[in-house]
């Protein structure tokens, strides 16, 4: 079917036009167990970054009081949970009936970000219309931490938008001290496709954008080769890959495989599928001096070295549109480093830095291009 | 279902702020009674959140997003301009339009982005522009009757 983008045939799409809510007609009537056995055999995993098998995390959980759908998406160069929100929230609430169903759960929080707040009339619609449940959406008011399960926890239960210690999970003492169960959009929206004959659990949905011609959703198998992925996106001179804001970067390769363990192993983070590519002109310190940006304007403030550790980054990279570094302000950049990775409490801020740590292992002559008496 | 319908302070929030277009102190001080929380505590969570704001702000506000991908894509020159062009700086405000920047919009397929918000008496309502360039802007700001 053609989608927004005109691009590639979505599989997450095709259930819109087929069946909708058929798959739900079915599993309502399945056991909780039953529902939950099969999610774990599809080896459905989290699409929210994390990659942990949906399944065994409902087992886990089982029973909850709150299921929580997490649409607080607000990773740089991440946008594929709009991409469902906008053209298929019908599969997102069947995904949320199931989910409902196996876990048990009393009521349900949808946690829309503001920017997304105009769909809410939709969701409302869809929810009468095709929910017994309680299910409720809720609109955040503009804070990147809370789309991290603990901050948004906090910020359901009326606290500041900052992340909490973990343990205890939220299967264990979640929001309002019950057991809770925090899902994001994708994962939601791929549970009724468990059901189908053609389900596949590697098939992601990737955010493109940046130096490509056509920028946009598109999904693909975990695995495949990232020219493979930018065939239609068409990257324009490439020179370097970053996974969103937060999942630090890579040199470009064609042959990058990506799944979550290669990516692992060479130090940076797949996450939610964020692919910004970035083209030979462009300079490797300036968009970490955006990043960074980004982490000091979106930063909670409850730990010291997240807080403290970008605060201070931001000022070294601000002195570097002025005048060079000195060797010792690029020591205490590479020294800061660490210091807000180990420091952190909470996974957005221990990826923090993961940019600016990779970027200077890759790029780091751009780096020392900008260190005074480099020689 | 079973379950009784819990209005959470967030949702408060948001009616205070869609209301007056900012958080009075005073109305900080009545819902305290309400949900049975310190005032002090009210502040805190309410400051945490960017969208949230305690002095009121002008009608218009020019939102021009500045996270990597629109930053890549030269939201800073934008920026430039617009402030050229309104002749305040970002950050400032008068009685009319104010200027900001802001992170991640969600819509970095589409980038360079800006949200206009308008306040009306009953919210806020947000009107997000994409695939930016000045002669754009210019169009969009003497459209909206900003310059």
């Amino acid at each position: 079917m053609p989608n927004a983008y005109g691009l590639t045939t979505f599989h997450l799409m095709k259930i819109l036009t087929k069946n909708k809510f058929q798959t739900w007609e079915k599993v309502k009537n399945l056991s909780s167990p039953k529902i939950i056995k099969q999610v774990i055999k599809s080896e459905l995993t989290g699409k929210g970054g994390a990659n942990f098998s949906t399944g065994r995390k409902w087992e886990l959980s089982y029973p909850v009081k709150y299921l929580i759908c997490n649409a607080d998406e607000s990773e740089p160069g991440t946008f594929k949970d709009r991409f469902i929100l906008q053209n298929n929230p019908e599969l997102l609430i069947e995904g949320i009936n199931i989910a409902i169903k196996a876990l048990k759960a009393e009521k349900t929080y949808i946690y829309l970000r503001e920017e997304y707040k105009s769909l809410k009339p939709k969701f409302n619609k869809i929810i009468k219309k095709h929910s017994q449940y309680d299910i409720e959406v809720i609109i955040g008011a503009g804070a990147y931490i809370c789309g991290e399960e603990m901050a948004q926890i906090n910020s359901l239960e009326g606290y500041r938008a900052e992340s909490r210690h973990k343990p205890p999970y939220p299967a264990q003492r979640g929001l309002f001290s019950e057991k809770t169960c925090v899902n994001n959009v994708e994962t939601f929206a791929r549970l009724p496709l468990i059901w189908q004959d053609d389900f596949d659990p590697k098939l992601m949905l990737f955010a493109v954008s940046g130096d490509v011609e056509n920028p946009g959703i598109y999904e693909a198998v975990q695995g495949i080769r990232l020219a493979d992925l930018l065939k239609e996106a068409q990257p324009v001179d490439p020179k370097a890959i970053f996974f969103g804001a937060s999942g630090g970067c890579l040199p470009y390769d064609d042959n990058l495989v990506l799944t979550h363990e290669n990516i692992r192993n060479k130090e940076a983070m797949l996450g939610a599928g964020g692919i910004i590519i970035l083209n030979q002109k462009r300079s490797i310190v300036d968009i970490c001096r955006s990043i960074i940006q980004f982490f000091v304007d979106e930063n909670c403030g409850k730990c010291l070295p997240c807080r403290e550790g970008n605060f201070r980054l931001l000022q070294l990279f601000q002195v570097y549109l002025k005048r060079k570094w000195t060797v010792e302000e690029f020591d205490l950049i590479q020294e800061l480093i660490p210091f807000v990775t180990q420091g952190s409490q909470c996974a957005l801020g221990q990826s923090s830095t993961l940019h600016l740590e990779t970027a200077i292992k890759h790029f780091k002559k751009e780096f020392t291009d900008h260190v005074e008496n480099n020689s | 279902m079973g379950t009784e319908k819990k209005k959470l302070i967030i949702d408060y929030l948001h009616e205070i702020q869609n209301k007056y277009g900012f958080i009075p102190k005073s109305e900080l001080k009545k819902l305290s009674l309400q949900v049975n929380k310190s005032p002090a505590e009210l502040y805190e969570t309410a400051s945490s959140y960017a969208y949230f704001s305690f002095t009121k702000k002008p009608q218009k506000v020019i939102k021009i997003c500045d996270s990597p991908v629109c930053h890549i894509k030269g939201s800073e020159n934008l920026l430039k301009h617009i402030e050229k062009l309104i002749g305040i700086k970002v950050g400032e405000k008068n009685s009319k339009i104010g200027l900001e920047t802001t992170q991640c919009l969600g819509l970095c397929d589409q980038a360079p982005v800006m949200e206009i918000t308008h306040s009306t008496g009953s919210g806020q309502d947000g009107k997000f522009y994409t695939k930016l360039t000045k002669e754009k802007i210019t169009k969009i700001l003497k459209k909206q009757r900003l310059i």
